[in-house]
């Protein structure tokens, strides 16, 4: 991937979400006033985030019009993002599941999951693990830092 | 003076301190090993059982838990790259690169080494001189301070990297990420579009694994097809690269104390707290370094400052907390806590009302610092054997801590969405060459420059020579001024060379 | 398959329970209990809480976890509550910033009437201070001076408690400070002690410490305290209105009548331990028990929220 075309895109999102930022008031709901206001430091920001955007979108459009050699620190190496697409698929899924299945039952396949993802292949050693990591994070949660853990809710 | 230290030695080598500070060194090291559980969540838990103990049994537990703690942190920075607390993510820069060239023991060694000096100058200047410094440091008011956070933000300038814009523009995301929520100072909510959660703003605990934890895992997955001994921990055979020689510890040492001297004035100005310490600390070692090109691949001196400079802040935050009664940062305010409840009112009395039991802590804070030596060496071997397991092992169980860590902290699953947010956030930031590092800068240091910022404007009004009133203020200024120009300049001589 | 049949047999049971409304309960407490601080770990409110939820702990016989929900000038945590099951198991600490300042003056979802009040733990008189070598021996030095020139005065965000209160005081007696927003009281007692700023609007806990080592003088307070006896109170200078800070639990609306009783049942017989008392006495604050059914402390909270109501309308005109 040429990240000099990702630069222009994303540096003309920043500037517009900075123009919006700059113009509507309806940002920043109640409140009562101050002398300094609730939008000044947000304001601030968006125009300097303006300013440093539109220099590394300038930079890149340039680059790409003369049409120079695509230099090493431009290059986005994709490999390997199948994987990382996987990863967060399953952090999502796990995220949505364990309010209901609860901790203990969903975190094995998590783990289990992931250990296989990155090459895994000891059965044992990985079910073994996927097993008691749990219990151990789910007890000492509970005893030693007193947070609960969600557990199966469907009733 | 000194027949009182010694009388505070003689209380506390007993076997019931002496369990305490042992079980609070141990419970800070793990806390603050695991990336999202953090000592203050620790001491919050532990405080209501110091109730029923003997104060100088239950205080210097806490401070236990809280000086381990902070250097738990750098353990799991160092060996996986996975900072635990957002003042080790400087040590994770440069600890984690000497990890991946076998040289994890002298890394490990350095930030103990360092973390412990620094804790140990912190304490004694606690001791000796608390009441000199929380004089002058109550000098330092919203106006002063308004430029003392000036002046860390040019701090950026020399973490930034290769291209200026590029970290100019992470450290303006981070501000605007931390302005969203409720305001505190005005009540408005800003950027919330109506979503109640959101009112709070980005929770920082999941916000932090995210872009500093996750990234690592991502990487690992992203090069699942490489054979497994070309990621593992390597162990250098020289003998030379696993520990620290006593002429490289002399080497770093002025950098130690140099950066031990920000992180005791850092602490002692109520509200900073020990990741602005590293910081700063960070950026002047690189300003001054001989070889500032080393930073962030693997540099000796720039774990020393950061891992000095987080540390010094646990001592000197105990100054203005014990002397006048302001605790420094939110562990100093549950510290102060406890000693309210013991019923020793913090404030100057507390050294003519209640001087055995006092003493006793101060020869429990450094008592502390050596077991701390102890206990965290002769842990190295069992830590360095568990990160060197197979990969396949490590990050499913991170991918785990990760998770709990996001929960525990507000024991609710929207903390956990941040977390995926935010590992997406900061990974694709990686990606176009924003800096996480500085991100998180801009995210810490608004809140304290925004409520700063207000408090100056209304006691200023229209008086605008008040501005420039406090020789603090011009101090600070000119050292804003000096270190751009001098960053400015060492980044043209750096050009030219090349 | 035996194992799964007495299983299922207990869901159904459990789930027939539930449905018989309040019956369920007859078990109450039977997991841990969350209480919710709306602000952050070592404040006033969270002490006090936490002491509370330690002492109850050995009473009820189950876990009371105090869990820090901050941001949003306590918002966040408290809404939470509100939008909670109404089991018995999650609790809010109340106190007179998220219920009775912050609906009127921000948008929250959530109000007065969401909450069933439980107990009252402490109060903690409202109080102006000023640094030890300030010019203003007396309130009335001050309000005189106040109304010549506006004098800066620290309190802890624009529509907090403290400035509200700060500025009902202030329309009595006919000055106008103009108020500087640190983050909490302790904070701007930094910049009273540091003489950065003039005054403080502040609470003993904050203000305490400083007071008794005579870095800072108390000018006036809402009511008599033991630990400072010669400071005079508003009603002193003709300054109607109750002035106080104060520390309870409440629940949210429709939890079962029989959770409030036996918390009330556990808070009464814990606010007789001399150990709780202390532990309250040495944080500075006063011990004011209150059960959720005393009437007299409803009625002036409602009335509490109505004065805040108005002053939040006159804010918004101007």
């Amino acid at each position: 991937m040429d990240r000099r075309k990702i630069d222009v895109v994303i540096s003309t999102c920043l500037i517009l979400m900075s123009l919006i930022i700059l113009t509507n008031d309806g940002l920043s709901e109640g409140g009562v006033e101050t002398d300094l206001g609730s939008l000044f430091l947000p304001r601030i920001v968006a125009g300097l985030i303006i300013i440093f955007s539109a220099t590394i979108a300038i930079q890149s459009i340039l680059k790409l019009k003369r049409n120079a050699d695509i230099n090493e620190e431009d290059i986005i190496s994709t490999e390997g993002f199948m994987g990382v697409n996987i990863y967060i698929g399953i952090f999502i899924l796990y995220w949505l599941a364990v309010p209901y299945i609860g901790f203990l039952i969903a975190t094995p396949f998590v783990m289990f999951a992931v250990s296989y993802l990155l090459g895994g292949r000891s059965w044992f050693a990985m079910t073994a693990m996927s097993i008691v990591v749990p219990l151990i994070v789910f007890y000492g949660a509970n005893h030693f830092l007193r947070v609960f853990l969600p557990i199966w809710s469907l009733a | 003076m000194f027949d009182n230290i010694i009388n505070g030695f003689s209380s506390i080598l007993a076997i019931g301190p002496i369990i305490g500070i042992i079980t609070g060194v141990f419970i800070g090291i793990i806390f603050g090993a695991i990336p999202g559980v953090s000592a203050i969540m620790a001491i919050a838990i532990i405080l209501p059982l110091t109730f029923y103990v003997d104060p100088i049994i239950g205080i210097t537990m806490l401070l236990a838990v809280y000086k381990a703690g902070i250097y738990g942190g750098s353990i799991s920075a160092i060996l996986i790259n996975t900072p635990g607390a957002a003042a080790s993510f400087l040590t994770a820069l440069d600890g984690n690169a000497l990890t991946k060239q076998g040289k994890a023991g002298k890394a490990l060694d350095i930030s103990l080494f360092s973390s412990v000096t620094g804790e140990m100058i912190a304490t004694l200047v606690l001791i000796f001189v608390a009441a000199p410094i929380s004089i002058v440091s109550l000098q330092a008011g919203p106006i002063e301070k308004v430029f003392l956070l000036l002046f860390a933000f040019t701090v950026i300038g020399s973490l930034a990297g290769d291209s200026i814009p590029r970290g100019l523009l992470s450290c303006c995301l981070g501000m605007l990420f931390a302005m969203v929520g409720l305001s505190t100072i005005t009540g408005a909510s800003r950027f919330t579009f109506g979503v109640t959660e959101l009112m709070a703003g980005f929770t920082f605990t999941p916000m932090l694994i995210g872009i500093l934890v996750m990234p690592e895992v991502i990487n690992t997955i992203r090069n699942r097809t490489a054979p497994h001994h070309n990621l593992s921990l390597k162990n250098s055979k020289n003998r030379g690269d696993n520990r620290i020689s006593f002429k490289e510890f002399r080497s770093v040492f002025k950098t130690i104390l140099k950066s031990t001297g920000i992180g005791t004035f850092v602490g002692a100005l109520p509200g900073l707290g020990s990741s602005t310490a590293a910081f700063m600390a960070y950026g002047e070692a690189k300003r001054t370094s001989k070889s500032p090109e080393k930073f962030g691949k693997g540099s000796v001196e720039g774990i020393a400052a950061a891992e000095s400079a987080n540390n010094a802040v646990c001592g000197s935050s105990m100054i203005p907390m014990l002397t006048l009664s302001i605790p420094g940062d939110d562990v100093a305010a549950l510290l102060m806590g406890a000693f309210l409840i013991h019923g020793l009112t913090p404030g100057p009395l507390i050294f003519f009302e209640h001087t055995e039991t006092i003493y006793a802590i101060f020869a429990g804070f450094l008592l502390t610092d050596l077991f701390l030596l102890v206990i965290a060496k002769s842990g190295f071997g069992f830590f360095t054997r568990v990160a060197s397991l197979k990969r396949y092992f490590i990050f499913p169980c991170v991918t785990i801590f990760a998770f709990a860590g996001a929960f525990t902290a507000g024991q609710n699953m929207n903390d956990v969405l941040i977390l995926i947010v935010f590992t997406i956030i900061g990974y694709g930031m990686r990606l176009v060459g924003l800096n996480p590092a500085v991100f998180i800068i801009g995210f810490i240091l608004t809140p304290f420059l925004e409520q700063n910022l207000d408090q100056s404007i209304a006691i200023v009004g229209t008086d605008y020579h008040l501005f420039f009133a406090s020789p603090f203020s011009w101090v600070f200024i000119a050292l804003t001024l000096f270190f751009v120009y001098t960053s400015a300049r060492s980044k043209k001589k750096r050009a030219k060379q090349i | 398959m035996k194992y799964i049949n007495k299983s299922l047999m207990k869901l159904i049971s459990a789930l027939t329970l539930c449905l018989l409304a309040g019956v369920a309960s007859a078990e109450w407490p039977k997991k841990p209990i969350n209480v919710i601080v709306p602000y952050g770990a070592g404040g006033d409110s969270d002490l006090t809480t936490r002491v509370w939820a330690d002492a109850v702990e050995k009473e009820l016989g189950v876990p009371v976890v105090v869990i820090n929900k901050a941001g949003g000038g306590g918002v966040v945590g408290t809404s939470f509550v509100a939008n909670a099951k109404k089991d018995g198991y999650t609790l809010i600490n109340a106190g007179l910033g998220n219920m009775l300042v912050t609906p009127n003056f921000s948008k929250t979802p959530y109000n007065f009437d969401s909450f069933v009040p439980v107990v009252k733990m402490t109060a903690v008189p409202l109080a102006v201070v000023v640094a030890k070598d300030s010019p203003y021996k007396t309130f009335d030095d001050f309000i005189a001076a106040a109304k010549k020139k506006p004098l800066t005065q620290g309190s802890w965000g624009a529509s907090s408690s403290g400035t509200i209160l700060a500025n009902i005081i202030a329309d009595q007696a006919g000055y106008k400070p103009k108020y500087v927003h640190a983050n909490t009281t302790a904070a701007s007692m930094v910049s009273v002690v540091g003489g950065h700023i003039q005054s403080a609007v502040s609470f003993p806990p904050a203000f305490g410490p400083h007071v008794k080592s005579g870095r800072a003088r108390a000018l006036v307070m809402n009511q008599k305290m033991a630990d400072f006896p010669d400071v005079p109170t508003f009603s002193d200078y003709g300054i109607k209105g109750s002035f106080e800070g104060w520390s309870g639990v409440f629940a949210p609306q429709g939890v079962p009548q029989e959770v409030v009783d036996k918390l009330i049942a556990a808070t009464t017989k814990v606010m007789k331990d001399p150990k709780v008392l202390q532990a309250y006495a040495n944080m500075g604050a006063v011990v004011d028990f209150r059960q959720g059914n005393d009437e007299a402390w409803i009625a002036g909270m409602q009335e509490t929220s109505s004065i805040m109501k108005g002053a939040a309308e006159k804010a918004k005109k101007k």
